[in-house]
Parts: structure tokens; sequence; C-alpha cells
């Protein structure tokens, strides 16, 4: 069987596996493309070999090939900050009550007054005229002005 | 058995490695899995498998040497274990246990 020239896997696909696997895992990885790839230019046609050998390196494309360009997040420091947090509060007792009870009381407060806030800014919306109604002096829609006396205001 | 969980798939490919010897990476389990149950299986699927099976120590690998037809790459050779080989004869086993006591049925 005569091999043509151009039954090369697709280079765009190739160039994709070596940037993103590790270089101990792209012998076997890319070598197994590789054999996998002329065994189906043989049995299946060169459209299907290339079809197959980028889908299988997209399906490589997994945290386990990666190379180790991302710096793993030191969790041994955020423990030792945990560490340090817990001797203060130890130590200052005072303080940290104070400042527990504080940021509570303000998160309390702050949700209260979101509540009031809220409840007053809420207008009913079931009576038939509402745009008609007249709220401390603001009207929902329509622009209090001499027109508005001409019409019946409806009350809840 | 104690709390290993073997997958179908992970037990087939493991039985693979034990038939192929010493020729079994990639390109040649996947064919082989391929002659046996006429469905095709791809080379990452197996890539992943095989790794689980390192990880549980039930395959040992080493580096091979690279051919032509590979583009010049290595490959990894896979040797199942004396533990892999142990866990595969207990599941045999229990299989086997399971038909002596299965009925004869003959179905009309």
């Amino acid at each position: 069987m005569k091999k043509p020239n151009h039954s090369q896997p697709p280079s765009w696909a190739k160039r994709l596996l070596g940037w993103y696997c590790h270089e101990n895992l792209l012998d076997e990885i890319e070598g197994d493309l590789t054999e996998q790839f002329f065994k189906n230019v043989e049995q299946k046609g060169l459209r299907q070999a290339k079809y197959r050998y980028a889908m299988d390196v997209i399906r490589f494309f997994h945290p386990s090939s990666f190379k180790n360009t991302v710096p793993a997040i030191n969790l041994a420091l955020f423990a030792s900050y945990f560490t340090v947090a817990i001797r203060v509060f130890r130590r200052d007792k005072a303080f940290t009550l104070t400042n527990v009870l504080g940021l509570s009381l303000a998160i309390i407060c702050s949700g209260f007054i979101f509540l009031l806030v809220h409840d007053e800014l809420k207008f009913n919306d079931f009576p038939r005229y509402k745009e008609r109604i007249c709220c401390n002096g603001k009207c929902a829609g329509v622009r209090h002005n001499a027109d508005m006396e001409k019409h019946t205001l409806y009350f809840e | 058995m104690s709390n290993l969980s073997l997958g179908n798939l992970e037990e087939t490919i493991l039985l693979l490695v034990l038939v192929l010897r010493d020729d079994a990476y990639g390109v040649s389990v996947a064919e082989e899995y391929q002659r046996r149950y006429n469905k095709s299986i791809s080379i990452p699927a197996i890539h992943t498998v095989l790794g689980r099976l390192e990880k549980k120590a039930l395959v040992t690998s080493r580096m091979g040497g690279a051919t032509a037809e590979r583009g010049g790459r290595k490959k990894r050779l896979f040797e199942v274990t004396r533990y892999g080989y142990k866990v595969l004869c207990d599941l045999r086993d229990a299989r086997a246990q399971l038909w002596d006591m299965a009925p004869n049925l003959t179905f009309q």
C-alpha cells in the first residue's frame, strides 16, 4: 500500500496536543495516536483517520495529561492563617467578643433596614386604578398635576 | 477482595493486558478489544482505564522502544502485577462458583 505524502495527522491537532500535554506523557499519547492514525488511514481512509485523530486529541484534553504550569494553591499557608487567627481569638477574648458582636449587630441592623426600605417602597398592585393612587405625595406612573383632580381617586 | 471496586471495562482491559503479555500498550489493547467485542474504543478511554489500573496497583508500566510508525515516540508497556493477577483469579472463581449454583435452564 503506497502512502501518499500528505497522509499526516492534522498539524493543528498535533500542535494543540504538544501545547497542553505534559512532556512525560507526550511520548505514549502522541505515539499511540500516531500509530492509530496510520492504521486508520489504511482501514478507514484519510478523512476518517484525521477526524479521529483530532477527536482523540480533544478527548485527551484532561487535567491528568496537563503540564504543571498552574501553580498549586498552597493550602498549608491557609491552614497557618487559621491557626494564627484562632490563637489571637483565644488571647484577646474581650476584643474578639466586641468585634464579633459588633459585626453581627451591624449585619442584623442592615438587614432590618433593607426590609424596612423594601416595605416602604412596596406598592399594592391589585387596585384597578393603581396609577391614580397617590402615596406620600408621589404618584405611581402618573405625574401629580392639576389634571389628576378631575379623576376619581381610588383608595384601598 | 477487600474494598477494591473494579468496573466492567477495567476488568476487561486488565484481562486484555494479561493476554497480550509483553505487548500491552494503548493501541494493541484497543485493537484486541475491538477484535474480541466488535466494539470500537478510543485511545483516550484506554489510557484513562490503564491509568486507573496502575493507580490501584493492578498493573505496572515501563517505557518501551520507539518505532517509526509511532512518529519516533516511545510506547508505555503495561504488565499485570501479582496482585492484579490474584484479583482476576478471585473474580473468575467467584463467578465460576455462582455458575456452579445456577440451574441448567432450557428455554423452548
